[in-house]
């Protein structure tokens, strides 16, 4: 049922940055969060997460840096000021398509029930 | 001891662990890796209280307990068609440069450690978190078709590389970005001014090639990642620069060859080169716009 979710244009990148608002994360701990939030409704596969991230980084929405943890060295993405620009629009256009659609389906509800 | 296990599994036989171990191998025909998960569960608890069972048979048959045991682990191991990470990177970093395959690499390899440590951590076999992780990751055929239009691929590599001794002082690469418009107004105003019967074309070519050999110089990476991160503008800067240098090569041996074969088989090698070019610049334009526009 779920299954194409992932695949609504903007989606992944959007809530990459918004993870990534909040505080700097390694790949992991952004899918976690984002699975987690969503109460494991949007379960991408975690392979594709990282092509995104590069492609973030490249439009420079994030950056990437490289700290030791537990021995080993990890790469850390963080927002930049352009990526929160960014995110504030994406987050005003998911807005307005979200309150469109509802719209529209509490339309069709409200004719069914009628 | 066998009082344990009657209390733990009343009313089965010491054999009847392994019967039932050989017939879910049997009637199993597929499935998510959930219902693999709950059958690997059910099998390790069968696993766990199998030396108990058994404890007071022969020494020989306790071997060969253990013996049909291992073949129905191997192939359970076989059903799930088990990868490793290595096996996983592998495949999905297939064809990319040698930067992109040690990043992704590095950050795969960090995740599925990870994951597994999570898993192992909510109680799952080490085996099973394994498989979690993989199952996690997807399907390295699909990462490898995102991975190929986020990273450059060895051959892009090696293309941009031809191209590196354009591009690296603020004027010259401005310059080359423009230089075909730059150069066909230059020969212009030149024929403009002196008449068509009086060109020297021999000339105005080799002046078009010593411009590129001027030129010759590398591209900086910092600058190379922020203009031209996408694929297409790499690719239309490779395109631009090769044909400009495949029209002067050209333009060179056609004059100086004249009609000769070898104009002709110049100008042959030249327009396959063009065309291959081309082939490739709309084939990975193609794709790339459907990429960006779907998932990424």
């Amino acid at each position: 049922m779920y299954d194409d979710l992932m695949n609504l244009k903007g989606t992944l990148p959007t809530l990459i940055l918004q993870v990534l608002a909040e505080e700097p994360r390694h790949g992991y701990s952004i899918a976690q969060v984002i699975k987690k939030r969503s109460k494991g409704v949007l379960d991408f596969r975690e392979g594709a997460l990282y092509p995104a991230l590069h492609a973030q980084e490249a439009r420079g929405f994030i950056e990437s840096y490289e700290l030791p943890d537990r021995g080993r060295v990890r790469r850390y993405y963080r927002l930049t000021s352009k990526g929160g620009k960014e995110l504030a629009n994406s987050r005003a256009i998911w807005k307005a398509l979200s309150e469109a659609v509802d719209h529209i389906l509490e339309g069709n509800e409200a004719r069914e029930g009628a | 001891m066998m009082i344990e296990v009657e209390q733990h599994h009343e009313g089965e036989s010491a054999g009847q662990p392994l019967q039932q171990i050989e017939e879910a191998f049997n009637n199993w025909r597929g499935g998510s890796i959930q219902e693999l998960g709950a059958l690997y569960s059910a099998l390790q608890e069968k696993i766990e209280c199998l030396p108990v069972m058994v404890r007071d048979e022969a020494t020989e048959q306790l071997d060969e307990k253990f013996a049909k045991l291992t073949v129905a682990l191997v192939g359970l191991d076989k059903m799930w068609q088990l990868e490793s990470i290595e096996g996983w990177l592998q495949k999905a970093t297939r064809d990319l440069c040698v930067e992109a395959r040690e990043r992704i690499a590095a950050e795969v390899t960090a995740h599925y450690e990870d994951a597994v440590a999570a898993g192992i951590g909510r109680g799952l076999h080490a085996r099973m978190a394994h498989v979690c992780a993989m199952d996690d990751l997807g399907p390295p055929g699909k990462a490898q078709w995102k991975y190929q239009f986020a990273y450059l691929t060895q051959y892009e590599a090696d293309a941009l590389a031809k191209g590196k001794p354009i591009l690296q002082r603020p004027l010259e690469k401005w310059f080359n970005c423009f230089s075909i418009v730059i150069l066909v107004l230059v020969n212009a105003a030149y024929i403009f001014s002196v008449g068509f019967d009086s060109v020297n074309v021999p000339s105005i070519c080799i002046s078009l090639l010593v411009i590129y050999t001027l030129l010759d110089s590398q591209i900086p990476p910092r600058w190379l990642a922020k203009r031209f991160h996408r694929r297409e503008n790499l690719l239309t800067l490779v395109l631009v620069m090769q044909c400009s240098i495949a029209l002067a090569f050209m333009g060179t041996v056609f004059a100086l060859a004249g009609t000769s074969w070898v104009s002709a088989v110049a100008l042959g090698l030249t327009a396959i080169s063009l065309v291959d070019d081309a082939a490739l610049y709309l084939f990975y334009r193609g794709r790339i716009r459907r990429t960006y526009s779907v998932s990424a």
